[in-house]
């Protein structure tokens, strides 16, 4: 009996051999044409692995598209942790952390227009300014910039700390000093000069910054409290509200006059200038860090969420009306962390 | 290519009835060996052995080693890199390295780093299938990989170098020396290994970038015979390591990683006429640095030292029975980036009862209990029977309950250690079935295990990776060990062959776990005319998963790997070889995981003396 079924296992294992011509897994798919009037969603990939991917679906969320980058630029890699994009005229800027590169494209066409390489140690965000690239990186802690236009460097900026997201508001950089959890500073640039102009000391675990009306928004979320500062850009001093029944607040994104934030599984929305923080959530998923709202945007009403699925599978994005209504899920690539309004 | 189809299509033809590897170990007796559990205790499960023989005609790493031969599949992240192992369809954890008798698996990590072990060091490397943890404790619950120096106490002196030189300024070299009388033996040796590892990617206009490495091994094995009664050897062995971490793409940070790994065993073996007894004393250190970025100076670096005794008591009942007790403590130091200072001790006992029921049935049994202030130890136990039912066919069968502890990093690693971890539980049963038939031997096995409370690093709510004890998982599959050995006037042929088929599934999803193929199969074929020795292998690894949810998207291609060696000796009564050997001949395009490609075609020369 055992014989038998080795016999046959090794006849089956000669077909296998016979027929193991490599097959390729690349899906063939052709472009869109057009990557407008849509949401970017960048899917970071497995660290240590070249597998990021950009992923597209139209505001309408009729039509989507995954892998479009390798789609569009077949011969071309995006590469290894896809962190953040930022956008200039037409151009999108997609800093890729562990590959050490910015890759440049057509935000319409999606078209490769360039890498840039140089003095990138572990990039992890980007902003345009005045047609200059900052980029921050975690390896140098530092600001490296570049022209936005030839995507040749020209200098480097030293915090000496870490260095995150960065935003601009009143022509001068706001860098988050924190990251995974941890940091409690925002250092203020002025980039005409490349100087750090100032600290600014908010509450530890700052996860998220962004510009509205000429202010800076940040979110800061720790096990005892959380805490929304808003930074005058003129004074550069900040106000804040704080929460002490919610803590771990992060995944701040302003939609209009609204700030929408997550804790856990839920999701909450209050004024631009509300005095407390909303604790009724808008809706809860079951929560499992670094997976629920791995990635999480608000566009134009839509709570648009990416869960990374534990990275060992693609993920899901989920996309909610703002009163929390599915109105989208859709498989996309490893890792959704983020999202982009094109339009 | 037509050509390489057919070829490889008649050699799996050839395989069908021939391939050869000796699972039972049958030693000189003059030959003391390192480890004797192994040989008395594991009568009803499969060993393998691979032989100097076989171990000189391979790599020098234990990847390459076990990946020709044996049914393991290998995680290899590029030629030289980070290796583990997965064996039955376990994970890296669940393999053990044995040492001369001790469990060298890394306490930080859990498990073995596959390419930090020189195979050239070794007179002989076991690889035993299925659970020992009642022997060999933590992890075994796959099977242990057994490294072996053994000594022979009769009258010899002899030098012996060999080494290879190969593409990619590859270098192995060993020098070893073996010296004995009837009251002493030595064995010592020098390894070093190197490459620049800078081969191009087949199919494609890049090379492999930051992939150099280079490592030393210190090896040596003191015997001494105080009297008929009494032995004391001392075994040590020390690793000193280099290793930059190859890029995934082309303009990432450059990382390296350092390894020094030192090992000393000290044993005494009394033997009356119906007790033996056996002291051994152990100290084991591994330290590593990581340098996150080779320009930079800066490194984290961690290591535990590690101190165990261990005491048996064999007693004869009477000549068909025997009874084995094993007392062990173990006192384990850790300190390092991410584990602060920290302390773990653990004292064992097991018994151990082997009875030979007649000439052709024996059954055999253990069990054993742990006791450590940082885990609860479920009790572990073995059993199994073998009976022969003639010269031409035997039957084993064997159920085991096996285990792994959770690892220094699991416990304690800084802000995200979980020190109420239990450890990870299995049970096993298996099947063996021994064909032999003149030259020709057959080895079948059928095993299915179930592991619960599986530690997998999950994100918890504070912001950080945390280990769990989450999944249970169910394996199943058979192996297949085939051998056949055969002169024709004075033309010898001598085949060996593995073949294993594995399903691992993830109870909750029903998936099969990642980064275990379905099908693996290794061949080789030996040529001895003469003072001509020439060799052929191959290795087939079936496709294999690498997401969880076994997306066909992202399926590493199968891949089947041939190598390919001749040597002639010009010594007339010692050894002067002169050979060479070319690996990958057929310049297939792999990765044994996501872009990790491995070396197309490559040629090495070699010269092995012994006088």
């Amino acid at each position: 009996m055992k014989f038998k079924n080795l016999y046959l296992g090794l006849i089956a294992s000669v077909f296998l051999f016979a027929s193991c011509s490599s097959d390729d897994n690349t899906i063939i798919d052709t472009p869109l044409g057009a990557y407008d009037n849509g949401v970017l969603i960048l899917n970071e990939g497995n660290f240590k692995t070249p597998n990021a991917s950009v992923s597209y679906i139209s505001n309408d969320l009729t039509t989507s598209q995954n892998n479009i980058f390798a789609v569009v630029n077949p011969t071309k890699v995006l590469g290894d942790v896809a962190q953040s994009l930022s956008f200039s005229d037409d151009k999108a800027f997609i800093v890729v952390n562990n590959s050490n590169e910015v890759e440049v494209v057509n935000r319409y066409t999606f078209q490769s227009l360039g890498t840039i390489t140089e003095k990138l140690e572990n990039p992890r965000y980007s902003v345009v300014l005045n047609n200059k690239l900052y980029v921050t990186n975690a390896l140098s802690n530092a600001v490296t910039v570049y022209d936005a236009k030839t995507y040749a460097y020209s200098n480097s900026i030293s915090v000496e700390k870490t260095v995150e997201k960065i935003v601009v508001a009143n022509n001068k950089l706001y860098v988050m000093n924190g990251a995974y959890g941890y940091g409690n500073e925002v250092t203020v640039i002025d980039p005409s000069t490349n100087q750090v102009l100032t600290t600014i000391t908010v509450e530890d675990g700052i996860n998220s910054i962004e510009e509205k009306n000429g202010s800076v928004y940040v979110m800061c979320g720790n096990k005892d409290n959380s805490k929304l500062y808003k930074i005058n850009t003129n004074t550069d001093t900040a106000t804040s509200i704080e929460s002490t029944t919610l803590k771990y607040v992060s995944n701040m994104d302003i939609d209009g006059d609204k700030i929408y934030y997550t804790q856990e599984g839920s999701v909450y929305a209050m004024d631009l200038n509300a005095a407390t923080f909303s604790t009724t959530p808008i809706f809860t998923n079951t929560y499992v860090q670094y997976s629920t709202f791995y990635g999480f945007g608000v566009i134009n009403g839509k709570i648009y969420s990416g869960n990374a699925n534990g990275f060992t599978q693609d993920g899901i994005v989920t996309i909610y009306s703002s009163t929390g209504t599915v109105l989208k899920t859709l498989t996309v690539g490893i890792a959704p962390n983020s999202f982009y309004s094109n339009n | 290519m037509i050509l390489k189809k057919r070829f490889t299509f008649c050699l799996l033809l050839l395989c069908q009835f021939i391939l050869a590897q000796h699972d039972s170990i049958t030693k000189l007796k003059e030959v003391v060996v390192s480890d004797s559990n192994l040989k008395r205790f594991s009568n009803t499960q499969s060993i393998q052995r691979l032989s100097d023989s076989i171990i000189s005609k391979n790599e020098s790493s234990l990847t390459s080693l076990l990946n020709y031969n044996t049914v393991i599949y290998f995680k290899e992240n590029g030629l030289g890199m980070t290796s583990s192992p997965s064996f039955r369809g376990t994970t890296s954890q669940q393999t053990v390295v044995v040492w001369n008798g001790i469990n060298i698996n890394s306490q930080l990590l859990g498990q073995a780093d596959f390419n930090t072990i020189s195979t050239r060091s070794f007179n002989s490397i076991d690889v035993k299938a299925g659970g020992g943890s009642v022997v060999y404790g933590s992890g075994a619950i796959g099977g242990t990989i057994h490294l072996n120096n053994d000594l022979k106490f009769t009258d010899t002196f002899k030098n012996d170098f060999q080494i290879y030189y190969g593409e990619f300024n590859t270098l192995s070299a060993v020098y070893g020396i073996t010296a004995a009388t009837e009251k002493w033996s030595v064995d010592a040796s020098f390894t070093r290994n190197s490459s620049d590892n800078d081969f191009k990617f087949v199919g494609q206009e890049v090379w492999n970038k930051n992939g150099q490495y280079y490592n030393n091994s210190l090896n040596a094995a003191v015997g001494y015979k105080i009297n008929d009664k009494n032995t004391v050897k001392f075994y040590s062995e020390i690793f000193d390591g280099e290793r930059h971490f190859s890029l995934t793409s082309p303009n990432e940070t450059k990382t390296k990683y350092q390894d020094y790994n030192t090992r000393n065993l000290l044993t005494w073996s009394s033997n009356f006429s119906k007790f033996e007894s056996n002291l051994r004393l152990a100290y084991i250190s591994e330290h590593y640095k990581y340098y996150e970025d080779i320009k930079r100076e800066g490194f984290t670096s961690g290591g535990v030292k590690s101190f165990i005794g261990k005491y048996d008591i064999d007693y004869a009942i009477s000549s068909a029975i025997k009874v084995s007790t094993i007392l062990d403590y173990t006192k384990n130091n850790g300190l390092g980036s991410g584990i602060g200072r920290n302390n773990r001790e653990i004292g064992g006992a097991s018994i151990l009862w082997k009875h030979n029921l007649n000439d052709k049935w024996n059954y055999e049994w253990s069990a054993r209990k742990e006791i450590s202030d940082v885990y609860k130890s479920p009790v572990l136990f073995s059993a199994g029977s073998r009976y022969n039912f003639s010269d031409f066919y035997h039957l084993k069968v064997n159920v085991s309950r096996n285990f792994r502890i959770p690892t220094f990093n699991d416990l304690y690693w800084e802000g995200s250690g979980n020190p109420d971890l239990k450890p990870e539980n299995s049970f096993q049963a298996e099947i063996g079935n021994e064909f032999k038939y003149k030259d020709f031997r057959l080895t079948v096995t059928a095993y299915g295990m179930k592991i619960k409370d599986m530690i997998r690093w999950l994100p918890n709510n504070s912001g950080n990776w945390s280990p769990e004890n989450t999944d249970r998982v169910t394996i199943y599959g058979a192996e297949a060990l085939l051998g056949w050995k055969r002169n024709f006037n004075k033309h010898t042929f001598d085949f060996s062959g593995t073949y294993a088929y594995t399903v691992s599934l993830n109870d909750k999803t029903d998936k099969q776990l990642f980064y275990v193929p379905y099908h693996k199969l290794t061949g080789s074929l030996s040529y001895y005319y003469k003072k001509l020795s020439a060799y052929y292998q191959i290795m087939y690894t079936g496709e294999i998963f690498t997401t969880s949810d076994n997306n066909p998207k992202y399926i590493l291609d199968a891949y089947n790997v041939s190598n390919v060696g001749a040597d002639y000796n010009f010594s007339k009564k010692n050894i002067f070889k002169i050979g060479v050997r070319v690996a990958n001949l057929w310049n297939e395009k792999y990765e044994a995981l996501p872009s990790r490609y491995m070396p197309g075609r490559n040629a090495t020369i070699y010269l092995n003396l012994n006088y």
